[in-house]
């Protein structure tokens, strides 16, 4: 069976070979798709989890641009969690612009489990690296350094000098020197003091703040006090905006969902053109095969028996577009992912999906071939009237 | 045995109805040689495609081996058709992507027999129709007479007791002709096998047991 199904495949070639382009084409554009849409759902649902645990976020925008940038020395921090009784978060990111040259001095932390932490490499600059003391300031409440070593979350963490031949986008590695895209992960900078002094004064770091609403159960006047301390900080120099996470949830649906998600529905729309065609391609092969059928018919073979050749001809048809498909869209996703603020990961849900495509497949290309077997009227095929 | 008793076959053309065979009594013997003599359109062939079980007919009854052909599910026809019959076309219809050696062991291969056994049957029926060796060359390297000879062949693979032949002369020049009808009254005399010929030639009576006029 398989013999003969392999033989009419080598006998159709062309058609095939087509189908199987356009087949693998599809599966490719759909996986890569899909998994920018399943990975941006994560990141909503995460920013969503986020919500409802209902942190309320403060953005300062210096001269009035729509931009955060106000940069905390450590002091101030630490008064602004006296004043909030604990509630007040931050976070701080720096732009790729920091992240180029052995010059700066920043060092980046991934924000993820601290068990996947172990995996990867920091690189910090030569200056950074000689300078790793207490006195050194941290946009984020989870880093520190003690006695020249890096700690998140209380864990140590391997902090090595910058190489000349790492670029801005290689200041992560894994251990084994592999490069991560800095996309993939949100960064939490830190400066040695002086650097810091500098930077401060010329608004480069980005920052942003927020308040659990646990503690803002006080009709506003711990948000109030909060914004006062700070437009204190910024000097007269800054404006203060209080959103929330809703909105950041929103802009990952206005940024990072909706062009995947039209390619989505592009790949969608293509598999099923390429469907169409292909269905359209057996009909054609099997018209021109009816003849065979028929002697082989006449011959003692049973509907059955036919049926099930073709199917194993579509299947290793399918199997091979459909598996190629995937191979070039797990491959375009790792390493040419779409520009995201979030990571984007193939997922298993992301295979079954195509798997159960390609079975949708099949049986749509199966099904008219057995109805058209089984309505084969040997005799006016041989033309025996 | 055949039997056919009061054989009716219509057509249903442009919405007219059209009784390609009416009343028909036929019956054929194990062993014989009858040749289905008539003018194109006589239904000759219809008949033929009924004995074999790749038609149906429209009212009568049709017995083979005793069994009514017409209560027989499609699996069993196919079933009975490969033990049963071996059918000989006038334009051969051998499968041209299969070797002449793959095409005689079609019907071995849909009765289930294993591949050692098929090909050693293989070998004694090229043997037989005097095509030894040539097993794996294709139907379109050979001669209309060589095609026709492989596709006697592929007929009697499974030692079928009837072989169906239609117009099984129709494409060849007379000494083909001649050579193929001689393997046909060779087999029927050797083997014993049945042989139901469709022809309007009407040289080749003379081969037959019995001539039907249609």
């Amino acid at each position: 069976m398989i013999k003969d199904a392999i033989r009419y495949i080598y006998i159709e070639r062309r058609a095939y070979c087509f189908i199987a382009v356009q087949l693998a084409l599809c599966v490719a554009l759909f996986t890569y798709s899909l998994s920018h849409v399943t990975s941006a759902r994560m990141a909503i649902e995460n920013a969503n989890n986020s919500i409802q645990s209902g942190r309320v976020n403060i953005e300062a925008h210096p001269n009035n641009e729509n931009t955060s940038s106000l940069v905390l020395s450590n002091a101030e921090i630490h008064s602004l969690r006296e004043i909030t009784n604990g509630a007040f978060h931050y976070t701080a990111y720096c732009t790729t612009a920091y992240a180029s040259g052995d010059d700066v001095t920043n060092a980046f932390i991934m924000t993820m489990d601290e068990d996947e932490l172990s995996k990867y490499v920091v690189y910090v600059s030569s200056k950074l690296f000689s300078s790793l003391t207490d006195d050194i300031v941290f946009f984020n409440d989870s880093v520190s350094v003690v006695n020249g070593t890096l700690y998140y979350w209380g864990h140590p963490y391997e902090v090595k000098p910058m190489p000349e031949s790492i670029s801005g986008r290689s200041l992560i590695t894994t251990i084994d020197g592999e490069a991560i895209s800095m996309d993939d992960v949100l960064l939490f900078s830190c400066f040695s003091k002086n650097v810091y002094d500098d930077l401060r004064k010329e608004d480069h770091v980005v920052t942003s703040f927020s308040l659990d609403d646990g503690e803002l159960s006080d009709n506003g006047e711990l948000l109030w006090k909060t914004l006062r301390y700070l437009e204190e900080i910024g000097d007269g120099g800054y404006t203060f905006s209080v959103g929330s996470l809703i909105q950041e949830a929103a802009k990952y649906h206005n940024y990072s969902v909706m062009i995947p998600a039209y390619l989505g529905e592009t790949g969608i729309l293509l598999l099923l053109i390429a469907a169409l065609g292909m269905i359209g391609a057996m009909r054609m092969i099997l018209r021109k095969r009816a003849r065979d059928y028929a002697i082989r018919l006449a011959l003692g073979a049973t509907e059955w028996e036919l049926i099930r050749g073709s199917t194993c001809e579509v299947m290793i048809l399918i199997l091979t577009g459909g598996i190629i498909g995937c191979i070039i869209g797990a491959v375009a996703v790792k390493k040419y992912p779409f520009d995201t603020m979030f990571p984007v990961k193939l997922s298993c849900s992301v295979i079954a999906t195509d798997m159960l495509i390609l079975l949708i497949l099949t049986a749509a290309m199966v099904i008219p071939v057995c109805v058209r077997i089984m309505r084969l009227r040997i005799s006016d095929l041989l033309h025996c009237n | 045995m055949i039997e056919l008793r009061n054989a009716y076959k219509t057509y249903n053309t442009n919405g007219n109805d059209k009784n390609v065979l009416e009343n028909v009594n036929l019956r054929v013997e194990r062993g014989e040689f009858i040749i289905l003599f008539g003018r194109s359109g006589c239904g000759k062939t219809t008949l033929l495609n009924i004995i074999g079980l790749i038609d149906n007919l429209t009212s009568g009854e049709y017995l083979v081996e005793g069994i009514n052909a017409e209560i027989l599910s499609r699996k069993e026809a196919a079933k009975y058709r490969n033990a049963l019959f071996g059918y000989i076309f006038q334009s051969f219809y051998l499968l041209p992507d299969l070797s002449a050696g793959e095409n005689i062991q079609l019907p071995m291969r849909y009765k289930g027999m294993p591949r050692d056994e098929q090909k050693e049957r293989t070998k004694i029926l090229l043997e037989q129709v005097g095509m030894a060796g040539r097993d794996k060359e294709f139907p379109n390297r050979m001669s209309g007479g060589e095609q026709q000879r492989i596709a006697i062949a592929r007929a009697l693979a499974n030692k079928p007791p009837y072989l169906l032949a239609d117009e099984p002369t129709g494409n060849l020049d007379t000494t083909n002709r001649d050579h193929i009808v001689h393997l046909l009254s060779q087999i029927n005399k050797e083997q014993g096998s049945t042989i139901v010929m469709v022809t309007h030639d009407r040289e080749l009576l003379k081969y037959a047991d019995r001539v039907v006029e249609m």
